[in-house]
């Protein structure tokens, strides 16, 4: 699919010279020649990538680049800025400056598409495309990993080890380069670093690197509300690919099923543009029903289960639906949750004996 | 003496790395790059700069253990080490931001850097430090 990209410059040359080259490679390039033209269209045309000019007339690109990033409706598109060699200085550097890259003039033609291309990668090149959950046998019975853009429902009882297989998601998902939120009943950010340095997965570094965000959630004063405040939260966190509500059960005693309904339907909606939503309800805090119209909604269901096997309490892990999984679902995998370790597979043998 | 100072940086993130190498290029050093503390090491032992920049978080080795590494090898434990952190993700309380950089920072002067710059840098900022610790080193 043809992509998008706004160039905002203003000198002709230049402007000619990228443009050309860019839609060679079977780009659609739309163009501005200042700063407010340039957020103007940048708002109205959804460009998947950004490029400004350090050296503008009136409003600066670096102002630029920090307004679009400020904007809710452009804080996803990729920017990259283009500075002159004697600019540099002027420039902020790292994770967390408003350009994705750089590109420095005198540029090539080669240079120009050695630093757009990967900034255009992302989005619809993801349709279809699993997210590892870090653990290789539970990538597998779900058909690669949890699909991208889909609503997932993780189901099961108090212990049943809901957390364990969140946390081993997010873990997976961090060291695969996705940026997540977390809306979390059951932890602190403390508490959520220990319990899973516990099991041997490491986030620190995504913390303070904010690839992880994670917001403790304290509904119970909500009531009725509960629902209706957590989307609007969620939708706040609309850049990040992925969002985890750990558990939705517990943060929304007093809804009604219909606040409930509507909540993911709203989580749908968010997935069919392009965020993966996570939720995980304990088996008893909702109603029969209303579980079961909740699970025909989603497009992934994993339930979670501890199985007595002979004299051991045994969990397990059945993969009920992946939408467009590759492989057969219904596979039931059992864990156990070893300190130090995380969740471990255990093979089938060894649980019937 | 040699009058070019060598600098080495060490950063997972490409375009930090290379913007830093333009901008140290530009103003007359002599710049070497790796994108990995382990890789970062090895560079350093064999190019023997006169200045380390050093990213914090990185794969497979972060920017302390490369630090203390260096710190503990007699070949390369005079290298100023300049370090990089990124600014505190932890957004919902300020707090706790301000705690992590302290944190961070305490921890690299333990193993041995001698200042210390924070993400988002500006460029501006690197350059001024730069010469700072090279004049500090006898350049």
């Amino acid at each position: 699919m043809a992509k998008k990209i706004l160039l905002i410059e203003s000198d002709p040359q230049v402007t000619e010279l990228i443009k050309n080259t860019l839609e060679e490679e079977d780009n659609q390039v739309i163009t501005a020649e200042d700063g407010s033209e340039g957020l103007k269209l940048a708002r109205q045309e959804q460009p998947n990538l950004v490029m400004v000019d350090f050296s503008l007339p009136k409003v600066k690109g670096s102002a630029v680049a920090r307004r679009l990033r400020q904007d809710p409706a452009t804080d996803h598109q990729a920017i990259l800025l283009i500075a002159d060699e004697d600019q540099l200085e002027n420039l902020e550097i790292g994770p967390g400056a408003s350009a994705d890259d750089f590109l420095i003039k005198p540029f090539s033609a080669v240079d120009l598409i050695t630093k757009v291309s990967p900034l255009l990668v992302g989005e619809d090149d993801q349709a279809g495309m699993a997210i590892s959950t870090g653990n290789g046998e539970l990538d597998t019975k779900m058909g690669g990993g949890v699909p991208l853009g889909s609503l997932t429902l993780i189901e099961g009882d108090s212990g049943a080890g809901k957390s364990v297989l969140a946390q081993q998601m997010m873990h997976g998902c961090l060291e695969n380069g996705y940026k997540l939120s977390l809306f979390s009943s059951e932890n602190t950010v403390k508490s959520l670093v220990k319990q899973m340095r516990s099991l041997n997965l490491d986030i620190k570094d995504h913390l303070l690197l904010g690839r992880i965000r994670v917001f403790p959630m304290e509904t119970s004063q909500l009531g009725k509300e509960a629902p209706a405040i957590l989307m609007k939260a969620i939708k706040s966190e609309k850049g990040r690919a992925l969002v985890f509500v750990d558990s939705l059960t517990s943060s929304i005693p007093d809804s009604s099923e219909t606040e409930v309904l509507t909540f993911f339907e709203e989580c749908k909606r968010l997935c069919a543009n392009n965020m993966t939503v996570i939720i995980i309800v304990h088996s008893h805090g909702l109603h029969r029903e209303l579980l079961i119209r909740l699970r025909s909604l989603c497009d992934a269901h994993l339930q979670l289960r501890t199985e007595d096997m002979g004299n051991k309490l045994v969990k397990t892990l059945e993969v009920t639906k992946v939408r467009g999984a590759e492989q057969n679902t219904g596979n039931i995998i059992s864990f156990e949750v070893e300190p130090g370790w995380g969740m471990r597979v255990i093979p089938v043998n060894k649980v019937k004996g | 003496m040699d009058p070019t100072a060598r600098i080495l940086v060490v950063d997972d993130d490409r375009p930090t790395v290379m913007i830093i190498e333009r901008l140290l290029k530009k103003d007359g050093y002599d710049v070497c790059t790796a994108f990995d503390g382990k890789e970062g090491l090895q560079r350093a032992q064999a190019e023997k700069p006169d200045l380390i920049i050093l990213d914090l978080m990185m794969p497979k080795m972060d920017g302390y253990e490369v630090c203390y590494r260096l710190k503990n090898d007699p070949d390369t434990a005079d290298i100023a080490v300049l370090m990089l952190t990124a600014k505190g993700g932890i957004e919902n309380s300020d707090g706790q931001k301000f705690a992590a950089r302290l944190e961070d920072r305490l921890r690299g002067f333990e193993v041995g850097a001698v200042d210390f710059l924070i993400k988002p840098i500006k460029a501006k900022d690197l350059a001024k430090r730069v010469k700072a610790l090279l004049w500090a080193g006898g350049f």
